[in-house]
């Protein structure tokens, strides 16, 4: 089984579709665009998938033009600025990535208060979100954000504050039971000095205790570089990555052998994340039951794939304080777990709010449904629905809830975009679109 | 289709029957040189006099308001993204209409064009009443205006004759609501038969005044210049009375404590007139819009000349590269006596607590009885672009403003402000502090003789950039009698070299006028230089496009820098407001 967990997949005739097209870009990304599931469809599925995992693109002039709006302080617009990358599909993959990091390294706006070194920590994770775990890990360490998330500064020789040197072992790169409490205190020490100067990173020498250390075993006058190079060469650490990687990309409860063998393309690709994602995506796991419609879609990724869906015109601050009325506040994670996802998204407060977005982006006057519909006209409630289920939901088609939309449908009357409008809404509010 | 069926049964039935009705009467001719507003009944509530925009009209794009706009950069920009041209566009006009139109709606406007309006249950009714001293040139526009109307009816010759005569007039009815109807020279169009009726009616007896017999509408069109391009009357009190949902709460939302902050005694008190004019007068390169309340009851106590050392020997501030300046009346002193009646009694508590917490500013001085009493309520503001020190300079720079107050006891309150501000400082610091965020530090410098007390965020980083909260490194200072507080040290510095100087009094009008001028280079200079800001806010607040959101922007641009200056006043005097904004165009941008 490991030596196969990651085996390419070779769709047998019919099995790339635009079900598994509509899974490529929703779980790789955050969906396409109206019909381009189809588009995607229509290729070989190598070539599709060569095709999406390449795409990498931004406006530079959004990009750069964040640094204009970094001087007004307001986090909240830098959230919404990373939510118009999103929305804008340019670079499916690595937006994906840092969202995942946002959440795996999660630091919160509510602490360290300051849009620039949120900023400066949301563009670490955008530019080695891909790359050389080992690079990320050691930039996470030294990000002024991080360091005043988790008290860096008051990290000094002969009163260490253990809060990184912990969350970097429990959460960040081993997980309970890979570390002992001693490692967590000579951890620390190793760290200490390790602080901000306005908003820079600095290493205080003064601050630091260059005293020796025992980690992991091993005996050494450690610096903060060298505790996170042995953290790094800890076994458990490439499993920790990995299991991250398959909850993000396959399921939320992966199997144990699946943790080791992608553990195992990690260290073979020398810890680079993107090419380690692209084996899983490429992989009949990837495609497998196991992964599909095994994920409560999580309310940045349910808002950007319905906008996007939908084509729907929605202003990147709108869907941001949605997202965030659903419970996921980019910038602000609640704690340093992250969000805790999957059955938690849903409560009775966030249902209303996941049910009042779904509704305003079906009822939306941007939408162009001739694009959404991929030019069918819908003449019949059956024909309606039929094509609406084949968008939103395409596993379904034929199911149930086609079903129950053409049933609807029947006592719908006004326009082809009226009763799209109507239907849309229905599927879109529907429990089987939250889950992707 | 039965929608359109309907009103086209109509047009077809009536002008069959219509030419048999149809008799002929002796009428006396038109006087057309009586007031056009006695020709609308006393029903309406709103009344707009175009007569002025018949010069526009028949000057056309050579009118020299006209001339000007089309001149600005403004005007050039977006008509050199069209393809054609205004004159091009007028001469497709004159083609299809057949004669030149603007010089035709001028002579068939030379007497005056009157528009009123009846508020009715659902749908307002609105009369329109044209005069012009040419009836044969009334005839062929009418004619060639229902020959139009026929083409795109597919029914040639239907309006050829009148459904009916009414009062002298030839009468058309169009569908179910609309009456046209001639008179001589005289047209009136109207969505209601019976004001129609009643217009008509009042055509045709000279004797009668209809609404320019109401003495409120009498009081306000005597102040009239002669030189409005528009004026009209608003019947408020009815206005009031007819849509209490609507303008019931007019005068009294004017009097809440936050309106009257900014807008003023003048402009709140507007609300509660019992009719009110507005005009809007073309010359040269200036457009004015203006509104004149009568009968309007600003709160006694906030009104100009309420108080009794209300000192008005102003100093003369402005410079010619200012972004703007005001003089406004605000006296806050009232505002604390009569915080029961302005404010909602649920605030007043949190007023109150406010009021004790400013009052330890003051070393614990009552700040209703014994601070701000001693401060003129009229107040000047300049706002200057800043200069800021070596790596000081925001990423977003915004021009400072300083407030210029007069004390009525300067040697004795000059040091409590001064005082007061430190210790508003350092509270604000220690409110920092707990929060770990950036604090200022307090310096005192010198302005020539004057001491300047001041406070500033310490030097950024070199890796942190700079903020837009450095634009604030507020400042305060007394000049002789003169309290001035500021956003920066540097606009500070500035307004008390002038006043050091022996700036010029203001040697205004015995009017208490409140004013405001805003340069529009400067404010075209301060969005051009936050351009790329501005933009990316549209794009992620409202999802514009970059493209989109750098040319809504670009247009608000050209347009404040096509606009030499924006000047507002506010004169407030025994009941009478008189408030007008004045854009004067010609300005370049910086």
């Amino acid at each position: 089984m490991s030596a196969d967990v990651l085996r390419a997949w070779r769709p047998s005739k019919g099995e790339w579709d635009r079900a598994a097209a509509t899974h490529l870009t929703r779980r790789a990304g955050f969906g396409g665009g109206p019909g381009e599931a189809a588009t995607l469809a229509n290729e070989p599925a190598h070539d599709a998938l060569d095709d999406w995992l390449s795409r990498d693109a931004y406006d530079e002039r959004v990009t750069k033009g964040v640094h204009a709006l970094l001087p007004g302080g307001d986090t909240q617009r830098v959230a919404a600025w990373w939510m118009s990358l999103i929305l804008s599909g340019g670079a499916p993959l690595r937006e994906r990535a840092t969202l995942m990091w946002h959440d795996h390294f999660a630091t919160s706006d509510a602490k360290v208060d300051d849009v620039r070194m949120m900023y400066r920590q949301n563009e670490l994770f955008r530019e080695h979100g891909l790359g050389d775990f080992r690079v990320l890990l050691h930039s996470v360490a030294k990000d002024p954000a991080m360091l005043v998330w988790l008290d860096g500064g008051a990290n000094r020789r002969g009163q260490p504050n253990e809060n990184f040197a912990r969350e970097v072992m429990e959460l960040f790169a081993l997980g309970i039971g890979n570390y002992t409490e001693r490692d967590v205190q000579e951890a620390a020490r190793g760290l200490t000095g390790w602080g901000t100067e306005g908003r820079a990173f600095r290493m205080r020498a003064e601050d630091h205790d260059d005293g020796e250390k025992e980690l992991f075993g091993e005996r050494g006058n450690l610096t903060g570089d060298d505790v996170i190079d042995r953290v790094l060469a800890q076994p458990a650490c490439a499993r920790h990555v990995a299991r991250r990687l398959l909850e993000e990309f396959v399921t939320s409860s992966p199997e144990p052998a699946w943790v080791d063998d992608v553990a195992r393309a990690l260290i073979t690709n020398e810890w680079h994340i993107g090419r380690t994602i692209e084996r899983i995506v490429r992989s009949e796991l990837f495609f497998s039951p196991a992964a599909r419609r095994s994920r409560i879609a999580a309310p940045v990724e349910l808002v950007a794939m319905t906008a996007r869906g939908l084509s729907a015109r929605i202003a990147p601050r709108e869907a941001t304080e949605a997202a965030a009325r659903m419970g996921q506040a980019l910038l602000r994670p609640p704690t340093v777990k992250g969000w805790d996802g999957m059955r938690a998204w849903i409560n009775a407060g966030t249902w209303v709010a996941r049910h009042n977005a779904m509704t305003t982006a079906a009822e939306s006057t941007t939408v162009d449904w001739g694009a959404v519909l991929e030019g069918e006209d819908g003449g019949t409630p059956e024909a309606l629905a039929a094509t609406l289920v084949s968008v939103l939901v395409p596993d379904l088609l034929g199911g149930t809830l086609e079903a129950r939309l053409a049933d609807a449908l029947r006592s719908a009357d006004g326009s082809r975009d009226a009763r799209a409008s109507l239907g849309a809404a229905l599927v879109l509010t529907a429990p089987e679109y939250h889950v992707v | 289709m039965t929608h359109r069926l309907a009103p086209l049964c109509a047009l077809v039935l009536l002008p069959l029957a219509a030419p048999f009705l149809i008799a002929t009467e002796e009428r006396a001719p038109l006087d057309l040189e009586r007031d056009i507003a006695t020709l609308l009944p006393d029903s309406i509530v709103a009344y707009v006099d175009g007569s002025g925009l018949s010069p526009v009209l028949s000057d056309g794009l050579e009118h020299p308001f006209v001339r000007n706009v089309l001149a600005s950069e403004f005007a050039q920009t977006l008509l050199a993204k069209t393809t054609m041209t205004p004159a091009a566009v007028l001469a497709i006009g004159d083609a299809l209409f057949g004669r030149p139109v603007l010089a035709t709606v001028g002579k068939l406007t030379s007497k005056g064009i009157a528009f009123g309006v009846v508020p009715r249950d659902g749908k307002p009714a609105l009369v329109l009443v044209v005069r012009g001293d040419d009836a044969a040139l009334l005839d062929s526009a009418l004619a060639a205006a229902f020959d139009i109307v026929e083409n795109k009816l597919g029914l040639p010759g239907i309006l050829d004759r009148p459904q009916r005569r009414e009062l002298g007039a030839d009468v058309w009815r169009l569908g179910e609501e609309l009456v046209v109807a001639k008179r001589d020279a005289l047209l009136v169009v109207s969505n209601d038969s019976d004001l129609a009726h009643d217009t008509l009616a009042l055509v045709d007896d000279g004797e009668r005044s209809g609404v320019a017999a109401d003495a409120r509408f009498a009081a306000l069109d005597a102040q009239r210049t002669g030189s409005e391009a528009l004026w009209s009357w608003l019947d408020l009190t009815r206005l009031k009375s007819l849509e209490p949902e609507k303008y019931g709460k007019l005068g009294l939302a004017a009097n809440l404590p936050a309106t009257q902050a900014l807008l003023g005694p003048g402009l709140c008190a507007l609300g509660s007139s019992d009719a009110a004019s507005v005009w809007l007068s073309l010359e040269g390169r200036a457009a004015e819009l203006g509104v004149r309340g009568r009968d309007a009851r600003a709160v006694a106590k906030l009104a100009p000349g309420a108080r009794a050392n209300a000192s008005r020997d102003l100093p003369v501030l402005a410079l010619p590269d200012d972004v703007g300046h005001a003089t406004v009346y605000r006296d806050f002193a009232a505002f604390v006596s009569e915080r029961v009646a302005l404010f909602p009694p649920e605030t007043l508590p949190e007023f109150t607590k406010a009021l004790s917490t400013i009052s330890l500013f003051f070393g614990g001085r009552d700040v209703g009885e014994d601070v701000l009493p001693q401060v003129s309520p009229w107040l000047q503001i300049v706002s200057r672009e800043l200069e800021y020190d070596e790596g000081r300079t925001p990423e977003n720079r915004i021009p400072g403003a300083a407030l210029v107050a007069e004390l009525a006891a300067p040697d004795v309150d000059g040091p409590r402000w001064i005082t007061a501000f430190q210790t508003l400082i350092g509270i604000l610091n220690a409110d920092a502090a707990q929060k770990q965020g950036g604090m200022m530090q307090l310096e005192l410098g010198l302005e020539g003789d004057v001491q300047v007390t001041s406070a500033r965020f310490l030097d950024p980083g070199p890796e942190d950039g700079v903020d837009v909260s450095y634009n604030l490194q507020p400042a305060c200072a007394v000049v002789d009698r003169f309290l001035v507080l500021g956003t920066h040290e540097h606009v500070v510095r500035s307004v008390v070299r002038q006043l050091a100087s022996g700036a010029p009094r203001d040697a205004r009008t015995s009017r208490p006028t409140e004013a405001l001028r805003l340069s529009g280079s400067r404010i075209a200079a301060a969005l051009r230089e936050n351009l790329e800001t501005l933009v990316m806010q549209k794009v992620v607040d409202d999802g514009l496009s970059y493209e989109e959101a750098q040319q809504e922007l670009g247009g608000l641009v050209l347009l404040a820098a096509s606009i030499e200056a924006l000047d507002v006043s506010v004169a407030y005097e025994d009941g009478s407001v008189d408030a007008r904004a004045r854009i004067t165009l010609g300005g370049v941008a910086k």
